[in-house]
């Protein structure tokens, strides 16, 4: 049951934290799914990833450009576009806004045990 | 399917439930586990092993595929299990790949299990590797960067897949994925050529030993050629699987190049 919930927590969120990986600069699949892994997401696999990296390209959230490499594997690298940039930013607001009002009703931990 | 074994999947799923495993995840697998029994004959205990042990390695494989909300497959999605032999996998595993088929492991027996969302297929790309069993996790870190992940294993035969966004994008989309039925089984013409010689083989050996059973020293020359055939079909046998390996060969807008489905 909590990793049904967790799950679903990251399904409605996962596009707005792969925006979030690309603030720094461009990016590609790997390090993506490398980096929210270390934030504690969980291993996020192609099959989950790819899809909403497309879906961010198709809506114009993002744009991607295949480069090929002298020494290694070519790589699509990631970035932002200014209109996936101010999209973000509208969105974590709006989620800020979302956690903010879920935490009001469910209080701290200490209120829950006293009601 | 004995009593024993009906306990065995019985407090499995109890613990898989307490795991954290997803209800239908873990009817899934029951079914298949116990169809699996029922073909087999074997205990569930000869099987899968000490029940602890084995709830410990699904439970944990369960928490995982949670973590990642959209590889869970969805109700409406096709599953199809089938397998090859070793001269026909990449090839097909990449074929139909490009129809949307993404191989999610291999069965106990050696099946690829592979699952495709019709509303939203998308292409995936294989490639085989022949890898030790103390390797595996080495040379899965070291496909890693590259997009692989690994989708099954047999022996030393190891099994990597990607989707073929890692290389482009959106158009790796499959937007009408053709339809079933698919066969369960392919064998290659060298298997069925190896097959009819062994059996030719096979059928002299009773000849002779029908004309003449006594004779000692045809019987050594016919063991010391036994050996030496052996020998030569297990060596060429493993150079072929060495054949094959690494990325499949494609060309800029992502279809497979002639007898691109592995570098040799």
């Amino acid at each position: 049951m909590a990793t049904d919930r967790r799950a679903s927590w990251l399904k409605g969120v996962l596009d707005l934290l792969v925006l979030g990986c690309l603030t720094d600069g461009e990016s590609y699949g790997y390090e993506i799914a490398k980096r929210l892994d270390e934030a504690g997401l969980g291993q996020i696999r192609g099959g989950t990833l790819y899809p909403v990296l497309n879906r961010l390209e198709t809506a114009g959230l993002v744009e991607a450009e295949y480069r090929a490499a002298e020494r290694g594997p070519g790589r699509r690298y990631y970035r932002l576009t200014a209109e996936g940039r101010h999209g973000l930013s509208e969105q974590a607001a709006a989620w800020d806004e979302f956690h903010a009002t879920t935490r009001a009703v469910l209080g701290s931990p200490t209120k829950g045990t006293m009601l | 399917m004995t009593g024993t074994d009906h306990d065995y999947l019985t407090d499995l799923a109890r613990r898989l439930r307490a795991s954290g495993v997803p209800e239908q995840q873990i009817d899934t697998t029951v079914r298949e586990l116990s169809d699996h029994l029922d073909h087999s004959g074997a205990t569930a205990e000869e099987e899968f092993g000490p029940l602890a042990e084995f709830a410990g390695q699904l439970g944990a494989r369960g928490e995982r595929s949670g973590s990642a909300p959209e590889t869970a497959p969805d109700a409406d999605a096709e599953e199809w299990r089938w397998s090859a032999d070793i001269y026909l996998d990449v090839e097909l595993l990449n074929r139909y790949g490009d129809q949307g088929w993404e191989v999610d492991r291999m069965d106990r027996i050696g099946r690829f299990v592979a699952r495709r969302d019709r509303d939203r297929a998308m292409r995936w790309e294989y490639r085989r590797e022949v890898v030790p069993r103390r390797r595996r996790n080495d040379s899965a870190a070291e496909l890693a960067p590259e997009g692989w992940e690994p989708c099954g294993h047999w022996g030393h035969i190891a099994y990597y897949k990607r989707p073929l966004s890692v290389l482009v994008g959106p158009d790796a989309e499959v937007t009408e994925p053709p339809s079933g039925p698919l066969p369960r089984f392919f064998l290659s013409r060298q298997t069925k050529n190896m097959m009819v010689v062994g059996l030719v083989g096979w059928a002299i050996l009773a000849v002779l030993y029908l004309l003449n059973r006594t004779d000692t020293g045809m019987w050594i020359g016919a063991a010391v050629g036994g050996v030496i055939g052996g020998i030569a079909a297990v060596i060429g046998v493993r150079n072929d699987l060495r054949k094959r390996t690494g990325a499949p060969r494609r060309a800029a807008d992502g279809s497979l190049e002639e007898g691109g489905a592995g570098s040799a």
